[in-house]
């Protein structure tokens, strides 16, 4: 047998060296090429300073415009949201955000049903995919609900990505500079109006998050810097006092779930604003969370 | 358990380890030891459907055992019939029910007689089509007195249900594999070696063409109504690949696996995009399914005997049954009906034993004729796939009607942010390959075989397609 075993040894030395060079190169590759979304480019923002900064899902990506909010206040507001977010990719976000210098004297964090997850959202772990030997990232991704041991191995986490991280990606990004998505810092409003609704909540609160509860524990917290909303939702969604239960759990949380249930209108489906709902969703905000500071 | 999972990574070093260096020393235990990880390898995708294995192996054994017992003509025919009932009772209920309801309720609504279907929920449990062949192949096998039975339920149970064929070929004959289960296994270090070489070709084959061009393929066949000439046909070229690929790379990887546990299996794909004519393609591709419908259906018709009335019969007959054993579907019997019309002219000019060589023998390229030939061949495999593919008849057709009718030929970017062409150059690189080791069953052999292995092992990584999982094809069957 010592010759299979031999020739096997290759093989699987091959397979190893070939993915601890990948891994090198890939991760050189994709962390200095031009951020080809808007969650890539908040993960490598470095040395920027706002007064305010707004962080969650879609629900702020599609409801906080700060252009209004920078209009009305003068302060100067970056819009963090980016669909489907998650609380532990939030948590990770801020982890970011400390250790490449971006700093802001306000956040506001979005909470809501999705608090029930204790993962990472698909397109977040695969934009982190190449810092995964930070250890904020390991950290993070150890306490997921899902099995995420095997990204811990040279080159896996690229290949498990690999419709992000392929070598026709290299290939495009080595030809264009351009990002696949438009972006900015302000708002990406919706139009429409609709109360379709995409997703039911879930039945019963679940007991604390550890995301959350690392938020809360943390200096800007303390110091009155760091705030948690809810933002509206229909009112035909099943189970939508689980956003009363979550609130009660933290009274610190403002929950404007029912701030739209006389102005149907406004939604462009039941989880999302319209165009003028976020207008009037960020007037109303301006004046609310403002004066809370 | 899938072949390219991570399940499976860890199930086949965990028993080879465990056959070679525990149960090594006595044959029963290593084919009861087979027989538990068959049964593990199976029952991870649905333990509830070992029974129907276990069925089929305990009728099969008892009518081999009785078979042999009686001499009398009549009585082996009723145990014959025993075997074809339970077995093709049991693929049919399990794979055709619905089908039939369903086209039955239909026929008859056509006629204005509105019946109501009573379809169940029936889940096909995978690999079906396989094993009943392969447990077919012993009952018939015995009757015709080519083959004694097993009169060892452990030997025979390990070979209806050998874990590296079990759910997707290749279709072995009792003949072939039954014997090696009586003979005491050896490690020999070529054998497990080239298993090796064997399945590191098959995840290629699998992982970067199969799943690569799956992409492409599942983009196109679900907007083929708004694309281009250009990109329809393109989505016929990936998904020939893509089936080949895919198949190919499931029999190579079950090959090679059983070579790692010492056994020989049968070579199921001989690179069938080579072929000059479809005579000859059908002695490359799914070579265990061609073969056993020869001998089991073809050649009891009367093969190529009989007048010529009776040989086309003949060849109308196997490529429909070959095309409705692919599934309970019509776009299966029309597929299998257009390779028939496709092998009536080969039959006609006597020309199906030509070519029993490979292209360009003993050349490194083709002549203009192969070329023409080759061309010729791939073509019209093409049109036939682009049934095999489609979810329904009128589909298929309204895609090749688009061929025609939409001409226009710009290259198009579709929906999975890609534009249509760029898959070519992966397709490419692969068909240089395999053209130039075509003589050999993978393409790592020579004094550049290194070379050739960590190329493939860097392709597998760089290229191949991770996170959208495909099972493989022929699951469904």
């Amino acid at each position: 047998m010592k010759k299979y075993f031999s020739y096997l040894g290759i093989l699987l030395s091959i397979v190893v060296v070939s993915s601890i060079v990948l891994q090198k190169v890939y991760y050189n590759h994709f962390t200095t090429h031009p951020p080809k979304n808007k969650l890539e480019e908040m993960i490598r923002l470095t040395d920027t300073y706002y007064d305010i900064i707004f962080v969650g899902s879609s629900r702020v990506e599609r409801h906080v415009d700060c252009e209004i909010i920078t209009k009305l206040t003068g302060k100067s507001c970056a819009n963090f949201g980016y669909s489907g977010l998650e609380l532990m990719d939030i948590d990770v976000l801020f982890s970011f955000f400390e250790k490449n210098n971006v700093t802001y004297d306000n956040a506001f964090v979005q909470v809501d049903y999705s608090y029930a997850r204790r993962k990472h959202s698909a397109n977040f772990k695969a934009a982190i995919v190449p810092y995964m030997n930070w250890d904020v990232v390991q950290k993070s991704l150890a306490t997921s609900s899902e099995n995420n041991t095997h990204l811990s191995l040279p080159f896996t986490g690229f290949i498990t990505n690999d419709v992000r991280y392929n070598l026709r990606e290299i290939g495009v990004n080595l030809f264009t500079e351009k990002p696949k998505e438009d972006f900015n810092y302000s708002v990406a409003s919706l139009d429409g109006e609709n109360t379709r609704v995409l997703r039911n909540f879930p039945s019963k609160y679940t007991g604390k998050h550890h995301s959350l509860e690392r938020l809360i524990h943390s200096e800007k917290f303390k110091a009155g810097n760091l705030h948690f909303f809810i933002s509206p939702y229909c009112p035909i969604v099943p189970n939508r006092n689980y956003h009363t239960q979550l609130a009660n759990e933290y009274p610190f949380i403002t929950d404007y779930t029912a701030l739209f249930d006389d102005k149907i209108e406004m939604y462009r489906d039941c989880g999302h604003l319209n165009k003028s709902g976020a207008a009037l969703f960020t007037n109303h905000i301006v004046l609310d969370l403002l004066s809370k500071q | 358990m899938f072949f390219n999972s991570i399940e499976y990574l860890i199930f086949l070093p965990v028993c080879f380890i465990l056959y070679w260096f525990v149960v090594q020393r006595h044959l029963k235990l290593q084919n009861a030891f087979v027989l538990v990880i068959s049964y593990i390898f199976y029952g991870w995708w649905d333990w509830r459907f070992l029974s129907l294995i276990a069925f089929s192996t305990v009728v099969d054994y008892t009518v081999g055992i009785y078979m042999e017992k009686t001499s009398s003509s009549s009585k082996r025919r009723w145990l014959l019939a025993i075997s074809l009932i339970v077995n093709l009772g049991l693929l049919g209920f399990f794979k055709y029910y619905n089908f039939f309801v369903d086209s039955w309720v239909t026929a008859f609504s056509e006629l204005g007689i509105e019946m109501h279907s009573s379809t169940l929920k029936i889940i096909l449990p995978v690999g079906i089509s396989f094993y009943t062949f392969q447990t077919l192949s012993y009952t018939i096998d015995i009757y015709r007195e080519q083959l004694k039975p097993s009169r060892n339920f452990i030997n025979f149970a390990a070979y209806v249900a050998f874990f590296p064929q079990l759910v997707a070929g290749p279709i072995e004959r009792a003949k072939n594999l039954l014997p090696q289960f009586s003979r005491k296994r050896i490690f020999n270090e070529e054998q497990a070696i080239s298993g090796l070489n064997l399945i590191v070709w098959g995840l290629f084959q699998k992982i970067v063409i199969a799943d690569s061009c799956a992409i492409y393929v599942n983009a196109i066949f679900d907007d083929y109504e708004n694309l281009n000439t250009t990109t329809l046909l393109l989505g016929a070229f990936y998904f020939a690949f893509q089936i080949y690929g895919d198949f190919a790379g499931y029999s190579n990887i079950a090959i090679g696996t059983a070579r790692l546990f010492g056994f020989n299996l049968m070579r199921n794909f001989n690179y069938p995009y080579f072929s000059r004519n479809i005579a000859e393609f059908w002695r490359r591709w799914h070579i265990s399914l061609s073969t056993w419908f020869r001998d089991y259906v073809y050649i009891p018709l009367g093969g190529s005997r009989g007048s010529r009335f009776q040989q086309l019969r003949n060849v109308a007959i196997i490529f429909l049954v070959s095309g409705f054993w692919h599934g309970a579907n019509w776009t299966f019997v029309v597929w299998g009906g257009l390779h028939a019309l496709f092998f009536i002219p080969v039959l006609m000019t006597n020309t199906n034993r030509n070519y029993l060589d490979q292209a360009a023998q003993n050349r490194l390229f083709p002549s203009i004729k192969e070329v023409f030939q080759i061309g010729i061949t791939f073509v019209i495999v093409l049109i036939a796939w682009i049934f095999f593919r489609a979810e329904t008849v009128s589909e298929a057709f309204t895609y090749i009607s688009r061929l025609f009718t939409n001409a226009h030929f710009s290259i198009e970017y579709l929906s999975i942010d890609r534009y249509s062409v760029e898959m070519l150059l992966i397709v490419g690189i692969f068909i240089i390959i395999e053209w130039f080791h075509r003589k050999y069953e993978h393409p790592f052999v020579g004094r550049l075989k290194w070379l050739k292995i960590a190329f493939i092992i860097l392709m597998l990584l760089t290229l191949g397609v991770y996170s959208d999982h495909q099972d493989f094809i022929y699951f469904q069957f």
